[in-house]
């Protein structure tokens, strides 16, 4: 019965991905092929790597593998599978036809609940056994040889459990064993099993709660704070050691997921992976997430360094590889959960060997091997090659690549960083674009201006004389034939002058506009709609090395609302506020006086958005220093105007701007507490409605 | 099954005297174990020997024969519901469930009592809750099972008492195929019963072969593919025919799997096989196999008819907590005038394998006119996909407006051709997506006229002349099943096919990386529209499209395989409803006088295909499958030309290339000629490798490699095609010609060809 219906819910859930009809456009793998891009959500992407085939024991001819808990490999890339339910170990070569099967003999007591195995470097084998407590080491046919088990020393408390869950050994023979439920770190003991201390533990992280609780345990007594919680760092999961030496470990930290899963440690136990530059660590898994009764989200079990140096991480929750280049860029995810080969139903554990990566599932009992699509091969070979410098050498197979992923930001940068060493700077700042890569851009924007200012040296400067000129002619030309006093009327009494004049001058003008009432609400009017355009424009036109806005997805009603919105909201919470405060200005001057005073920063937009398009990155702060002093401007503006309009002393000034601003608070808040309702309201009528739609 | 041991009376001879009667005593003795051990012996033999028993032993193991025909004899066991069909050529006997099922050590309770059973079905009470039957247990057993004599066959009437249904089943025998048949309007269903009927598996173990033999089962996985009896890998396989139902909208989708294009399965056995056809209702059948072991102990596959499919429906409670409630589609058995029938062939010893099958299900439809019966004097050509005009959404003075992308002019196609064929390529067909008004995945195609970005009706126009004037066949693509932009002459709310809960059936965008609905900005859901409101409006394209471009080829894809339920109360469709108005529409095109191509069309659509594109290469590759083979490109090579998946939408070119030399495919590639560069963040996102300009050169290179094997096989059937544990695969066709694949890193040799790692060899 149970399977009748379970068979009806998987195959509800089955379904195909192909959502167009035309040719369909399925990933050529069994597997949702995607990355992260440009804007951190997850998008097509070609698979890098293909699932070649899933052995299970029948396969391989040894009989069904029972809740197989590791993989390791030695150095001829030979693949060894922990067969914890069966007590027994399975050799299989690269290409996954068995070799030998190994039980170990002579050993005092049997394998209990194996987890982890690793062989070092002279073909001896570890295996780390949880149940009987003890790390077993034999050689190479199974034979016993000795035992680890828990060190007694004063670092170690006498009642904490030693159950070796994963095993490790370096160049050196010292053996590095992960104890379950330890946070101390890896026990490290050297090729005569004397213990040497602990080894790569994780910090503590210090979150809000945990900064509160410290505050509470300050006030606490002694009782209370024995049965608080305390605060030990989080175990970490699994290892593994790469070429040169340096030990890998991936942590799992629940529900407080937190960047630097995975660790690159030094001798000292420090961390050394660093996404860029230090101290920024990388997120590892996937980014986005979602709620069902809980959060979902990758939960990572396992961590692989391969020949090259690129780090193989697995999430069990999802079935997924997430492969990473030395630097944390996160090149590719394979994989998945699912009934078809290279889909995992509790996938455990990987390793490399040859280039391919197999994955160990507990659940199906199988070991999947993966090899690397012509796409794989490309951007590793150039991946490579760019890691190391060879920046134009990585061209061709960047090409390569970008043939069969021409939107992938990892390929386009390193074209972009080709083209950039190869001083053609103009094809640099092209992919550079694609990729949305603001530094380098702005960094092959400065050669590509330089050149460019050099080529056009003297017209260039004519221009700037001509300008200087044009400051020296103009003044005296009005001087000579312009009926200056007239002008100067015409320009200090009109109305459509009035806000130049302002701009102009700021003291005087106020004051004469509540006096001789110059304002117009159309001239208000178009100011302010005249800010919206160029919010618009500065969106959009923005130069590319300042402009980190998505240009397809401008949301013309945020633009809207930060200018004309919030202008409407500060004239009337103005007004409702100078009624209280006896100020002396009538709605319609309050709203004209505010749009003038908009009037520099609409001017100064325009040069703004010229200026950010000819800067670069480390030019900006011309930019930011025109920003401050307009805002400046503006605010001296402001207030001159309120205290004109009202007819305000100085500090009183002041007091009402900071009640206007209280008042904008409160009517925000009961607007949104009027649409919550309202949304309430709204979706209680539509589950009405779709009930009773079902219900006909 | 009951050995019948007969056994003469005894001889008077009470009278013995009493030495001798110890004698006797111990003759006895001696002679009660002999007949012991040869009891027990019969018993083996006898069980063995039950596929070939012959009239009189069928007869003596209680069947009757119901039926004959000149190729087969119909038998039934009245008593318990098993019938049996006798091929006369062979002797081998198939029955519909396995004679030895008690002693079956696999499998106990419920799925032990599925092998003798002649129907398995689920039912549902009124709280939702889903309940399995079998017909052994609750019909047979309990006395509810009538068996009655018809017209060339038997009709089983099962009824369930406890469950309040009654089910007849119709076994017929007709020339050499048996024939299985339920009718809607048949089942009974107790009104005063809160239980109705949801689905039913029609003789789950018909044919099911027991773990000691060889052989496999045969499933229409993507291309197709086979389980090895036996096989321990992996879980029951189970698919829907045509993919599943798209009105039952999933809220996660995890998968990436091919569907099953053909309504057929069938089993291969040491003694024989069989193919079998589901013929009416394909679209509401779903197929299961099981390898022994994994359920029973027998090797099994079967078809199963969904009489009310449900969907899952979530409502929030005020907690917050997601309940989720089934909904079930309203049927009303008595007047429908639906029936689910499925058609077993039979296959001789030699004769069994899946081209068999292929060449056997080529022939069925054949005859049934739904596939050409001349074959094809087409020969190898490049197929190049174009896709025209897509939107995205682009800045035009600052705000964000969808823009219709030219990637593809139609001035650049000429240009394309003459690269290719400066380098060597002879042969093309050409099929161009996106041209009309408002591109690929846009506006609804309303009328014919070309997207003015790519050259307007004057840029067609000369594209047809220099098409028509270099021989090149043209086919114009369009989609009229999918309303991707909604607008004020296509209103989704009343054009939308309609879910089981009322509203309008809305494919959403899943997120890749969390498997669900992705309700943000740059989501890119479409709609499926009404089988009649696609009539309307394909109609109104096709008058004018008769008229400005006669004779044109026409590629209106999905027509071809797209076929999604309206369960909307009024006017609803059934699937299998959909898919006869569609095949009405697209007889309608060809009538008219345009050859048409069609995507990967499911079987109703195939024998109006003048080209088959997009063909799967592979299955979805469950774990339970041994291995994929091309069953499809087996039944069209040589009558329909067909291509394969393009090229650059597979990881490896040599894969490829083997691909096509294995399965008689043309070569095809998906290509736009500008702004590669421009479909991120648009629908044309999952198309990052189509820019020509990377792929002619290839293309030129792939195409004149395998051209001369190709055109030397071209018009000729795959009579055989044999997959090596190695990895090299032979494809003999008709008229000698062997072509040896070697998908695997090392080199090999089969009948008498060596190949080379991932490389070919051909030969007669």
């Amino acid at each position: 019965m149970k399977n009748i219906v379970t068979f009806i819910a998987a195959a509800l859930l089955t379904t195909t991905v192909s959502v167009f009809a035309v040719s369909p456009e399925r990933p050529p793998v069994p597997w949702l092929s995607y990355n992260y891009g440009v804007w951190d959500r997850s998008i097509p992407a070609q698979p890098a790597y293909e699932s070649v085939a899933a052995v299970t024991g029948a396969d391989l001819g040894v009989g069904t593998i029972l809740l197989p808990n590791d993989l390791c490999t030695d150095a001829e890339g030979n693949i060894y599978i922990l067969d914890s339910g069966n007590k027994r170990i399975i050799m299989m070569d690269s290409e996954m036809k068995f070799v030998r099967e190994i039980h170990m003999t002579g050993a005092p007591s049997s394998l209990v609940d194996p987890h982890g195995i690793c062989l070092d470097s002279r073909g001896m084998l570890y295996i780390a056994d949880r149940g009987a407590r003890q790390v077993f080491v034999c050689n190479a046919d199974g034979a016993y040889h000795h035992s680890i088990i828990k060190p007694i020393t004063d670092l170690i408390d006498e009642r904490t459990d030693f159950l070796p869950d994963k095993v490790l050994v370096d160049r050196l023979g010292v053996v590095y064993v992960l104890s379950f439920g330890s946070y101390a770190g890896a026990y490290t003991f050297d090729s005569n099993g004397d213990f040497l201390g602990f080894y790569g533990s994780n910090k503590v992280k210090v979150t809000a709660q945990l900064k509160s609780d410290k505050f509470w345990r300050m006030l606490a007594t002694k009782k209370q704070r024995e049965r608080m919680y305390r605060y030990v760092p989080v175990e970490y999961v699994n290892f593994d050691i790469d070429r040169d030496g340096f030990i890998y470990t991936v942590s799992n930290y629940g529900d407080n997921e937190q960047r630097g899963q995975v660790r690159k440690l030094n001798p000292l136990s420090q961390n050394i992976l660093f996404a860029g530059q230090k101290p920024y660590l990388m997120f590892f898994g996937d980014w986005e997430t979602t709620y069902t009764n809980k959060v979902e989200k990758s939960s990572l079990v396992a961590v692989n360094v391969d020949d090259d140096n690129f780090i193989n991480v697995l999430d069990v929750n999802r079935g997924r590889i997430f492969q990473y280049d030395p630097q944390c860029n996160l090149l590719t995810i394979s994989g998945g959960p699912g009934e078809q080969v290279g889909t995992f139903k509790n996938a455990v554990d990987i390793v490399s060997s040859h280039g391919d990566m197999y994955v160990l599932d507990n659940v199906k009992g199988t070991v999947t091997q993966f090899k690397p699509t012509r796409f794989g091969t490309a951007v590793r070979k150039a991946t490579t090659l760019y890691e190391d410098g060879y920046y134009e050498q990585a061209l061709d197979p960047w090409f390569e690549a970008l043939k069969i992923d021409r939107t992938n930001y990892l390929v386009l940068r390193g074209i972009g960083r080709a083209y950039d060493r190869m001083k053609q700077y103009d094809k640099a700042m092209d992919y550079y674009k694609q990729a949305e890569y603001h530094g380098s851009y702005s960094d092959a924007f400065y050669e590509y201006r330089t050149a460019f200012l050099r080529k056009h040296f003297c017209l260039m400067w004519s221009v700037i004389l001509f300008i200087i000129l044009l400051f020296f002619i103009v003044p005296s030309l009005k001087k000579k034939y312009g009926k200056k006093k007239s002008l100067q009327h015409v320009y200090e009494t009109s109305r459509k002058y009035y806000p130049f004049y302002l701009m102009l001058h700021p003291f005087r003008g106020w004051e004469e506009l509540k006096y001789d009432n110059r304002g117009s609400i159309m001239y208000a009017n178009s100011i302010i709609v005249l800010s919206f355009i160029l919010s618009v424009l500065e969106y959009q036109y923005t130069g590319f090395v300042f402009n980190v806005n998505r240009l397809d997805q401008m949301n013309i009603f945020v633009l809207a609302g930060s200018t004309i919105g919030v202008f409407i909201l500060w004239c009337v919470a103005n007004w409702g506020m100078s009624t209280l405060m006896d100020g002396k200005g009538t709605f319609r001057e309050v709203w004209i006086y505010t749009a003038y005073s908009r009037m520099t920063a609409v001017v100064w937009t325009i040069p703004v958005i010229l200026l950010s398009n000819v800067l670069t990155r480390d030019e900006g702060f011309f930019i930011n220093l025109l920003v401050y002093v307009v805002d400046g401007i503006t605010f001296l503006n402001l207030l001159l105007a309120i205290k004109a309009v009202h007819q305000y002393t100085m500090k009183k000034t002041i007091g009402s701007i900071l009640l206007t601003v209280l008042g904008m608070i409160l009517i925000v808040i009961i607007g949104l507490l009027f649409v919550s309702l309202f949304m309430q309201m709204w979706s209680f009528i539509t589950t009405i409605v779709r009930e009773v739609m079902m219900r006909m | 099954m009951v050995v019948h041991y007969h056994y003469r009376a005894r001889s008077n001879d009470a009278h013995v005297v009493p030495e001798e009667k110890m004698k006797n005593k111990n003759d006895k003795k001696l002679i009660y174990a002999l007949g012991l051990l040869f009891l027990l012996s019969t018993q083996g033999v006898c069980a063995e020997n039950y596929e070939t028993w012959s009239k009189q032993a069928l007869e003596k193991n209680g069947f009757e024969c119901a039926a004959a025909t000149k190729e087969l004899e119909l038998y039934v066991d009245e008593k318990n519901g098993v019938f049996a069909v006798r091929k006369l050529d062979s002797g081998y006997v198939w029955y519909s469930s396995p004679v030895d099922w008690e002693h079956d050590t696999k499998s106990s309770g419920f799925n032990k009592n599925a092998l003798p059973s002649l129907l398995s079905i689920t039912m549902k009470d009124d709280q939702g809750s889903l309940y399995p039957a079998n017909s052994y247990v609750n019909a047979v057993k309990r006395g509810g099972l009538h068996v009655e004599k018809t017209d060339g066959g038997i009709k089983f009437t099962n009824t369930f008492k406890r469950e309040g249904v009654e089910i007849p089943l119709y076994v017929t025998i007709e020339g050499d195929t048996l024939l299985l048949q339920v009718n809607y309007n048949e089942i009974w269903e107790d009104e005063e019963d809160v239980m109705r009927i949801l689905d039913f598996n029609v003789a789950p173990y018909f044919g099911a072969a027991p773990s000691g033999e060889t052989g496999y089962l045969f499933v229409p996985d993507g291309s197709g593919a086979v389980i090895n009896f036996n096989t321990k890998s992996g879980t029951p396989y189970q698919q829907y025919i045509y993919g599943r139902d798209k009105s039952i909208i999933p809220s996660k989708v995890k998968d990436v799997t091919e569907n099953a294009a053909l309504p057929v399965f069938g089993m291969k056995r040491e003694n024989g096989g069989f193919v079998a056809v589901v013929e009416h209702s394909a679209a509401s059948a779903f197929i299961t196999a099981e390898p022994a072991g994994q359920k029973t102990g027998y090797n099994a596959v079967s078809s199963s008819c969904i009489v009310r499919d449900f969907d899952t429906f979530t409502f929030r409670e005020r907690t917050g907590t997601p309940r989720d409630i089934r909904i079930f589609q309203q049927q009303n058995l008595p007047d429908s005038s639906e029936y689910f029938a499925v058609r077993y062939i039979f296959l001789d010893k030699e004769h069994d394998s899946y081209a068999d099958m292929a060449k056997a299900y080529r022939k069925y439809l054949q005859e049934n006119d739904a596939f050409p019966k001349e074959k094809t004097l087409q020969k190898t050509s490049l197929l190049l996909n174009f896709i025209g005009a897509g939107i995205k959404k682009k800045p035009v003075a600052g705000i964000p407006a969808d823009v219709d992308y030219p990637y593809t002019p139609f001035t650049d196609v000429p240009q394309v051709i003459e690269k290719l064929q400066h380098s060597g390529v002879g042969s093309f067909t050409v099929k161009y997506d996106g041209w009309v008004n408002g591109g690929i995945f846009g506006k609804y195609p309303s009328i014919p006229s070309p997207e003015g970005n790519l050259g307007g009706k004057a840029g067609m126009k000369n594209l047809l002349k220099y098409l028509n004037g270099n021989g090149i066949q043209f086919y114009a693509g369009a989609d009229f099943v999918n309303l991707y932009s909604p607008d004020i002459r296509h209103i989704k709310e009343l054009t939308a096919n309609r879910a089981i809960n009322r509203s309008p059936v809305k494919i959403p965008d899943y997120r890749l990386s969390t498997f669900d609905e992705n309700t943000s900005g740059d989501a890119y859901p479409y709609w499926i529209l009404r089988a009649p409101a696609i009539k309307t409006w394909y109609d109104r394209f096709l008058e004018k499209f008769n008229t400005l471009y006669a004779d044109t080829g026409f590629a209106p894809d999905s027509l071809g395989n797209v076929v999604g339920s309206d369960f909307g109360k009024k006017n609803g469709l059934t699937r299998g409803g959909t898919a006869e108005l569609f095949e009405s529409l697209l007889k309608e095109a060809r009538d008219a006088g345009h050859p048409l191509m069609l995507s990967r069309p499911d079987d109703y659509a195939l024998g109006l295909a003048s080209y088959v594109s997009d063909l799967p290469a592979q299955s979805s590759r469950f774990e339970v499958e041994s291995y994929s083979v091309p069953f499809y490109q087996i039944v069209l090579h040589g009558y329909i030309p067909f291509a394969n998946l393009p090229a650059n939408r597979t990881p490896d070119p040599e894969t490829y290339l083997l691909g096509l030399l294995e399965s008689g495919s043309d070569p095809s590639y998906l290509w736009i000629t500008r702004h590669p560069e421009s479909v991120r963040d648009s629908k044309l996102q999952w198309y990052t490798n189509v820019y020509a300009g990377d792929w002619i050169d290839e293309a030129a290179a792939l195409y004149k490699k395998i051209q001369p094997v190709l055109d030397s096989v071209a018009g000729s059937e795959i009579v055989s095609h044999t997959v090596f544990p190695s990895g090299a695969r032979i494809t003999l066709y008709e008229n000698g010609v062997k072509v040896l694949t070697n998908y695997s890193g090392h080199e090999v040799t089969a009948e008498g060809l060596t190949a080379a790692p991932y490389s070919y060899a051909v030969g007669r």
